[in-house]
């Protein structure tokens, strides 16, 4: 599949004037990212479902922990956002609904972001 | 916006025309990593709830935890990990193509059979894992 990679020099004067392919590559990097994150994060959940609450408590109270942690729920954020804006963008034909889902989308996940951050940070400065 | 006025032909059919087109297993798995990729969103609420009520109080955490006890909730759970680990997998199907490799026919094929296999596969050992964790208190 040669063809489908070409060279720098066939994209010259296509693609986007500035940063068009910025959130492309972050959203892809961050995927990658993603790959270690989320797997660590199954295994956080493995070791402490079912468990006591000191016991929840005494594991964010770790660096280590609250660290990966924040790192994992803000990139899941940031993917899940994108990725639900990209149905909307795609799904919903233009009008109020579809406005008032864009409106909305980044609210919401800011919102529902900094209550997630700030409970972690809650936990372990607490 | 401009729909209505500039294309000659507005009453043309949509393309790929969804209810003709015979399903594959390319179509089918795409599909699917966009519904996965949407439900998974399920899980920002539901973590972000959790740590919240267990940051404020022990009483709190209780009551959220056995709320995700209840058998509807491990059933949405289980649909969670499923989608997971089918997104997953299938996530680094589409990295792989965004090197432009592993595009060829045939190679996309294996690849979304193993997909199928290598999610099939983890949901069930982590359902297990997970359920052996919870042990006494279902």
């Amino acid at each position: 599949m040669s063809h489908l990679s070409s060279p720098l020099k066939k994209a010259k004067g296509l693609g986007s004037v500035r940063k068009g392919a910025h959130h492309w590559l972050v959203f892809r990097l961050l995927a990658v990212l993603m790959i270690p994150l989320t797997l660590w994060f199954v295994f956080f959940l493995l070791q402490h479902v079912g468990q006591p609450y000191e016991i929840w408590i005494s594991s964010l109270k770790r660096t280590h922990n609250v660290t990966f942690l924040t790192l994992t729920t803000l990139a899941l954020f940031y993917h899940s956002y994108h990725g639900l804006m990209e149905i909307v963008v795609d799904y919903l034909k233009p009008g109020l609904l579809k406005t008032a889902f864009l409106i909305m989308i980044p609210f919401g996940y800011a919102v529902m972001g900094l209550v997630a951050f700030l409970s972690l940070l809650q936990i372990y400065l607490g | 916006m401009t729909e209505k006025k500039s294309s000659p032909g507005h009453q043309r059919p949509l393309s790929p025309h969804l209810q003709i087109y015979r399903l594959q297993l390319t179509s089918v798995l795409s599909g699917l990593h966009r519904i996965t990729g949407f439900f998974l969103f399920l899980c920002l609420p539901l973590w972000t709830a959790f740590i919240w009520m267990l940051s404020t109080s022990q009483a709190h955490f209780e009551a959220i935890a056995e709320l995700y006890r209840h058998p509807v909730m491990l059933l949405i759970f289980l649909g969670l990990l499923g989608g997971y680990c089918y997104h997953f997998f299938n996530g680094i199907r589409h990295l792989i193509w965004d090197r432009a490799r592993g595009l060829e026919l045939d190679q996309v094929y294996r690849s979304g059979w193993f997909t199928i296999i290598a999610a099939t596969l983890s949901t069930a050992l982590l359902a297990v894992l997970f359920y052996i964790k919870l042990g006494d208190l279902l």
